[in-house]
């Protein structure tokens, strides 16, 4: 389904002076530093698979994430989702996936929900009688009806994370991309998400791609476990491998190593 | 294509009604644009109490161009005033991702993204205008009079566009672009004046560099004095044309390098 | 100690705005092409009016005093801008402000700081250089030395008005989404009155008046008349006093808003 080949991705900034005097210095010339966020990842992730995608914060997830669904382009390497490369077909595979993040909404913010829904089901061509189904399947599964007529801007962000949950399902895309989705959220809501994405996941075969710092998330969903660190893949395989090789019983301990490991390095 | 204009329908519905909900700010915003307008209306009104005319122009003559100025500025205000979010805030803050991460095209995302009744009160305030002083000039009014001045009108609009969607589109190479789109956008005030009045490099820029001029002036020249209807709303819709071309063109490329660098 | 009285501590406050608006190299250059760009066109403007109007002085006003009064006036407004107080209303707004409540600062004083810093760069960067310059290249009448003194007093005074008066008006947010809206109106009359759009004697005299009594004409109108020489003696100590009135006027005011401001923000939940 995803086949991702030695992935790689730079980014080069300008550098920046302190004080007064570097302020107007830097009205004059400007020097370049060339960072590297990705580095020679490889993996392949199967239909129907839940994978959890960890890293620490800057560690290259959001990077790899932005390649897969085609809005970034790689410095080089490859990422072929369904059978076609993201960033050069990115409508056709706009299609095909979902994507939910935790940080910002996808919708429109004046727009009463369901009048949302009504517009998404048109960007996506959502025939009448699959798009009835699957409202009533997501207002069951997300419980939204409750605020269906409410807009984005008034929702509170349980009730915001739903709503774009059930925005990015109700095309039936072949991937959901989740960056951090449960984020900021109450241990109610939490368990509703990702009872909503285990049924999915069930229910229409949804390979999902699940990024997060709330290890419970993973533990309860993911099957897959990718973990980057500073831009380079350090473990692709199954949750309860992971364990037996760091030794620790559990998933936190396990993360704590590996993120201590990658500052002592820097030190 | 039919998609994008059923697609259009229905965002313009649903904006519509979530605007009519709060009646109170869509009055203010009308009325204070309208306000705007009337203020250079006040001007030439308080010169022409000193002045028999300006270069030859009568008080009717400038009311009729600057009328006829704010239509297409009013109705690309009412449709594209999302570019003006667009360059400020949206590429900055890494909401441009969504537009790219749905099966639509992103330009045409963009320009729908919200609608703005402020820009009403323009288009009102310029067919007021324009009606007034064609009455007090007696211009004749035909049915293939109507239907030029439509296309005029629309080809204005669209050239009001291309210049925001251009300097917007800075967004994707600069962090400050506002200040630029917000001068470019401004010197189409002085399109509501006869030309003649500049000198010529001033006349050049606004006539062929932010081809302002073709949105007001030298279509409005032909309704008053005549003149051929090709080399006014003809030139003007090959300009129009031309413009939203080179628009599109630098927002595209604004795309790949967005896709290319992230934010 | 960091209280209200101790103005240092406001300092790193002006100095983070300038640096905010060097840093940006794009806007800073770019703001200067457009500033004068406008000025220029306006100036056209008024050449074609006394070219048509065929005798020396309009209404009080040579042609070079025309001139003068149009590109000084702009440049007052450019001085102004940072008073309009944005970041007030986009604070309210945003509900930021409540923050602010958290900082043993005046909110008020801690927003004039900053604006202040604004002002600096104006004057000193975007108004001063070309005015300089303008006069020199023989576009407009330059003041004597004592008038200049007097003119900066004025724009001062006028500073804190428009300060003031904005900060006031910033409270408006609390009471509609739609705040761009009358802002534009405020906006609109402020320019209407203040003699930005045109010397306020060109107004019917009933006008005038009118517009004598409004706060706003002591924002443009008079410095600009200073700088000219039109206000002179006692007419000019009156403008004066009238304009330390209105500083006062807003000032207090802006300390009753405040006050309705923290109780709606702290009983509202802003």
């Amino acid at each position: 389904m995803i086949i991702v080949e030695h992935l790689t991705k730079q980014f080069v900034t300008v550098k920046r002076s302190h004080g007064v005097a570097g302020a107007v210095k830097s009205l004059f010339t400007r020097e370049k530093v060339v960072k590297e966020a990705v580095h020679d990842i490889s993996f392949r992730i199967g239909d129907g698979e839940v994978v959890g995608y960890i890293g620490s914060n800057g560690a290259g997830k959001s990077t790899t994430i932005k390649m897969m669904t085609g809005i970034l382009v790689p410095t080089s390497g490859t990422v072929e989702v369904d059978g076609i490369e993201p960033y050069r077909k990115r409508e056709e595979n706009a299609r095909r996936i979902g994507v939910v993040f935790g940080q910002r909404t996808q919708l429109w913010w004046d727009l009463p929900l369901a009048d949302t829904f009504l517009v998404l089901r048109e960007i996506y061509q959502v025939p009448q009688k699959e798009f009835r189904e699957r409202m009533d399947f997501l207002y069951d599964l997300l419980g939204i009806g409750d605020f269906e007529n409410s807009s984005v801007r008034t929702l509170s962000l349980g009730q915001r994370m739903r709503a774009d949950l059930a925005a990015a399902l109700l095309h039936n895309p072949k991937v959901l991309y989740l960056d951090e989705p449960t984020i900021g959220l109450d241990v109610l809501v939490k368990d509703k998400i990702r009872g909503a994405i285990r049924e999915m996941n069930k229910s229409f075969g949804t390979t999902v791609i699940l990024t997060t710092h709330d290890l419970v998330d993973i533990e309860e969903l993911c099957g897959h476990i990718i973990i980057i660190d500073e831009g380079k893949k350090i473990y692709d395989g199954d949750l309860e491998h992971l364990k037996c090789e760091y030794q620790e019983a559990d998933l936190t301990s396990v993360v704590k190593k590996i993120y201590r490991k990658g500052e002592a390095a820097h030190v | 294509m039919l998609r994008y204009i059923h697609l259009y329908k229905i965002f313009l519905l649903q904006y519509l009604k979530s605007l009519l909900q709060s009646k109170l700010d869509f009055f203010m915003g009308f009325f204070s644009f309208f306000l705007n307008q009337i203020l250079g209306i006040i001007f030439l009104q308080l010169v022409f109490s000193q002045i028999p005319d300006l270069n030859g122009w009568s008080f009717e003559q400038l009311v009729f161009i600057y009328g006829f100025a704010q239509i297409p500025k009013g109705i690309d205000h009412f449709f594209t005033d999302y570019l003006w979010v667009f360059c400020r805030k949206t590429v900055r803050e890494g909401a441009f991702d969504r537009y790219l991460l749905r099966p639509v095209n992103p330009l045409f995302q963009v320009l729908v993204e919200r609608c703005q009744p402020d820009g009403l009160g323009e288009v009102l305030v310029g067919v007021i205008l324009v009606a007034y002083a064609g009455a007090k000039l007696r211009l004749s009014f035909s049915v293939f009079t109507f239907f030029v001045f439509l296309i005029a009108v629309f080809a204005g609009a669209v050239i009001y566009t291309a210049v925001k969607l251009f300097f917007a589109s800075n967004a994707f190479f600069m962090k400050e672009c506002y200040n630029m789109l917000y001068t470019a956008y401004n010197i189409s005030d002085f399109a509501k004046y006869p030309t003649e009045i500049y000198t010529k490099p001033v006349r050049l820029i606004v006539s062929f560099v932010l081809p302002f001029a073709f949105t007001a002036f030298i279509p409005a020249n032909y309704f008053i004095n005549g003149g051929t209807l090709l080399l006014s709303v003809g030139a003007e819709c090959l300009v129009a044309a031309a413009a939203f071309l080179i628009a599109y063109l630098y927002f595209s490329f604004g795309i790949k390098k967005y896709e290319s660098a992230g934010n | 100690m960091c209280n209200k009285i101790n103005l240092r501590c406001y300092l790193p406050f002006v100095v983070s705005q300038v640096k905010i608006a060097l840093a940006y190299r794009m806007a800073f250059f770019v703001r200067i092409l457009s500033n004068l760009f406008t000025v220029m066109i306006t100036w056209y403007l008024w050449n074609a009016i006394y070219r048509s109007f065929g005798r020396a002085t309009m209404n009080g006003f040579t042609f070079q005093e025309m001139a003068t009064y149009v590109i000084v006036s702009f440049f007052v407004t450019v001085m102004l801008a940072p008073a309009q107080a944005d970041e007030v209303s986009y604070a309210i707004a945003d509900g930021s402000v409540a923050v602010s409540l958290l900082r043993p600062l005046d909110f008020c004083g801690l927003y004039l700081a900053q604006s202040l810093g604004g002002f600096l760069v104006n004057t000193l960067v975007f108004s001063a250089p070309f005015l300089i310059l303008f006069g020199k290249m023989g576009k407009l009448i330059l003041p004597t030395p004592q008038r200049l003194l007097l003119f900066l007093a004025s724009v001062g005074l006028g500073y804190l008005i428009m300060f003031y008066f904005s900060f006031c008006f910033s409270m408006l947010v609390f009471y509609t989404t739609y705040f761009f809206g009358i802002n534009m109106a405020k906006a609109v009359t402020i320019r209407l009155c203040s003699g930005a759009l045109i010397p306020l004697s060109f107004f019917p005299d009933a006008i005038e008046k009118m517009f004598s009594f409004l706060p706003f004409s002591s924002m443009v109108y008079t410095p600009v008349m200073i700088w000219l020489g039109k206000l002179e003696g006692t007419a000019l100590c009156t403008q004066f006093v009238i304009q330390l009135f209105w500083v006062l006027i807003f000032f207090v005011l802006s300390k009753f808003c405040w006050r309705a401001a923290v109780r709606r923000i702290t009983v509202l939940g802003g």
